[in-house]
């Protein structure tokens, strides 16, 4: 049983792993290869800051609130393990502030301590009236990919430095399932109209004294269009982009001086930071995560491709919770083609 | 009296803040800064800065809370401007842990921190042998940036400082009218004071920047302080304890409470030692006083004594010492117009 990964962000990489713990036991030929045109330190998810936090309303999506919430909680209990620092997991706190009162967040009984600001707190944040304080994780990508990749290496997973440019390219070899973890261009392999980049740009910053989170919302223009700051374990990201339909992954400096000038208005001391670097990615946004199988014929061959891209602002936050429902998905594929019960039996 | 000559003994976060504040509300006067020790080889180098009061036996609480509250507002204002960097002035937030449920459940400086409140079941499952604790939002000011900040606010206001060994205090009433005694553990022996005794601390500043929290547990001996480039981890309480030599068995264990707090620590790097000797007294002494000799007379404003809570109520007693200085300052200007007449 062949298995082609398409895409070696967290959503690939922790799909890919999720599977082959949960299956090569039982199937001992399942071989799993991963294909990516990036790898780290290049993918979306290396550029993102880490923050374990989704966005405000799950507009009724059940579904991913359950995904989120297996994510964080699976991410606790590694916590205290001592994979923790290789993964570049750790707690940590912060504020969410709105200039006007909002409902609670679908996620405020997963994370840790959510309470409400003080009238005290919110003299730290001049313009804003309301906010949010609790504890969360941070699963820093530069840290968690590496720590991925050698898990599927040491499982014999291999890995293939190349642009996938359709699911017939991998599927052709005798590849049964493909999994399409392709993120931002999982449009070129299958047109979806649904799938827009939301860029985001960030500045890297050194501010070791800044020890929280803080994420700050403006509810008419949208998620991550307003300054934040999210310290991580070696520097601070400065951000507040979020541009839709915006495809450049050119630095703007029209977008540095945005983020420089209303984060330095939230925290004046980081006019004293040292900046450290810049960096632009796309979001694969999309109203809802496409994670769903399909059966796709190519030529005279039939294969099965299991979706899972579409995390917009939120991989990180979600990864774990997709992985294992991209894992029940797989089940079911082995489960019809009765893999599971006669592994010496004739191949479909 | 047109310049009132002041020396402030002392150049620990006590001696430097009352010297500020002295220029603050005399401007007129001269205040010069005479230590033996300064920045890094202070005591309060060695502390971790963490603005969580310790409760002095015989000083009532109203005074302490007062102290603390000014200390708080103060710093707290500094965090949130653009010298907090400078300053090595930052928030924390993190727990305080109680293996047994304690008879405070609500200490008298829970309103003056932020957002405190007792911490959730969810919140205590990180602390597997810990049933009770306190969530809550705190300053923490990291030495040496925050002294070498108040030694350069006070280079600004034109005040001296001087690296001297002050043997006795009438060795400066030629030069000074007014003595400032902020020498912590010194006072033992500069003014014979033995209400005070040190309490030996030794404690670990360890590399560990994925440590985002502060976390304490309520028995007081374990701590983790995240401060701006290290984690101090601590500590001990030896009371009575002169030594300021580091004990290996001591760090060991150090390291092992540390970790068994918080295991990440385990891959904490660049581990070194630092011992101080917190001048401890029942009562921290803010008290001016007359000294006379020989038919003269030499004022001295007392400021030590400040033993675990130095950095938590510094400023407060560093007000009120200015404040005493104030009175000394009133008092020689009357004596020298009764002089005149």
């Amino acid at each position: 049983m062949r298995v082609a990964v398409i895409g070696a962000g967290v959503i690939g990489l922790s799909s890919a792993l999720c599977i082959h713990e949960q299956f090569h036991g039982l199937l001992p030929s399942l071989e799993l290869e991963v294909y990516a045109d990036h790898f780290t330190p290049h993918t979306t998810s290396d550029g993102a800051a880490g923050l374990w936090q989704p966005y405000l309303s799950d507009h009724g999506n059940l579904q991913e609130t359950l995904w989120n919430k297996e994510t964080f909680d699976y991410l606790l209990g590694h916590l205290h393990s001592p994979a923790a620092k290789e993964m570049g997991l750790f707690l940590i706190s912060g504020y969410n502030l709105f200039t006007e009162p909002v409902p609670d967040p679908s996620w405020k009984n997963i994370v840790l301590g959510f309470r409400n600001l003080t009238p005290k707190e919110l003299e730290l944040f001049p313009g804003y009236s309301y906010g949010w304080f609790n504890t969360a994780l941070m699963l820093e990508g530069r840290s968690y990919l590496p720590w991925l990749t050698n898990r599927l290496t040491q499982r014999g997973v291999k890995f293939f430095h190349k642009k996938v440019e359709s699911f017939q390219e991998v599927s052709g070899d005798g590849v049964d399932v493909v999994l399409n973890c392709s993120g931002m261009r999982a449009g070129d392999l299958q047109p979806d109209p649904q799938l827009q980049p939301a860029r985001g740009q960030i500045i890297k910053v050194l501010a070791p004294w800044v020890k929280h989170f803080i994420i700050t919302h403006d509810l008419k223009s949208g998620i991550y269009t307003s300054p934040y700051v999210i310290p991580g374990s070696e520097f601070t990201v400065l951000g507040g982009i979020c541009q839709h339909g915006n495809w450049s992954t050119e630095n703007s400096a029209k977008d540095h001086k945005s983020i420089w000038d209303s984060c330095c208005r939230l925290l004046p001391a980081l006019q004293k930071a040292k900046i450290v670097g810049e960096w632009s990615g796309l979001r694969p946004a999309r109203p809802s995560v496409r994670l769903e199988r399909e059966s796709v014929r190519l030529g005279n061959l039939q294969a099965e491709v299991i979706h899972n891209y579409g995390h917009g602002g939120f991989g990180i936050t979600i990864h774990w919770g997709c992985a294992t429902a991209a894992a029940r998905l797989f089940g079911s594929i082995l489960q019809e083609r009765k893999q599971l019960a006669t592994p010496a039996g004739p191949r479909l | 009296m047109a310049s009132p000559k002041v020396a402030v003994v002392g150049a620990g976060v006590i001696g430097l803040s009352t010297a500020l504040c002295i220029t603050e509300t005399c401007p007129s006067c001269s205040v010069t800064v005479l230590s033996d020790q300064f920045s890094p080889n202070t005591t309060s180098d060695v502390a971790a800065g963490m603005l969580i009061p310790h409760t002095y036996p015989d000083t009532p609480i109203h005074r302490q809370k007062q102290w603390f509250k000014e200390t708080f507002t103060y710093l707290f204002a500094i965090s949130n401007s653009v010298e907090a960097s400078e300053a090595g002035i930052h928030l924390v937030s993190g727990w305080q842990v109680y293996k047994s449920t304690p008879k405070e459940e609500l200490p008298f400086w829970s309103d003056i921190v932020l957002g405190f409140r007792l911490m959730s079941e969810a919140e205590l499952q990180k602390f597997p042998q810990h049933r009770f604790g306190q969530a809550f939002t705190t300053l923490k000011c990291d030495c040496p940036p925050y002294l070498l900040w108040l030694e350069k606010r006070l280079k600004a206001t034109g005040t001296q400082m001087y690296t001297r060994k002050v043997a006795d205090l009438w060795e400066l009433h030629s030069e000074y009218d007014i003595i400032v005694n902020c020498t912590g553990m010194g006072a033992r022996q500069l003014v014979g004071d033995k209400q005070l005794f040190p309490v030996r601390g030794q404690v670990l500043k360890v590399h560990a920047p994925w440590v985002k929290h502060f976390i304490r547990d309520g028995d007081g001996l374990t701590y983790i302080y995240p401060g701006v480039h290290r984690v101090t981890l601590g500590g001990t309480r030896e009371k009575g304890s002169w030594s300021l030599s580091p004990d290996a068995g001591t760090t060991r264990d150090i390291f092992d409470r540390c970790c068994s707090l918080e295991p990440s620590l385990q891959g904490a790097q660049d581990i070194e030692v630092k011992m101080g000797l917190r001048p401890s007294r029942q009562c921290v002494r803010v008290q001016g006083e007359v000294l006379s000799q020989g038919g003269v007379k030499l004022p001295v404003v007392h400021n030590y004594g400040h033993g675990a809570g130095g950095f938590s109520v510094h400023r407060g007693t560093a007000n009120e010492a200015a404040h005493l200085v104030g009175e000394c300052i009133s008092a020689l200007q009357g004596s020298l117009s009764r002089a005149k007449l």
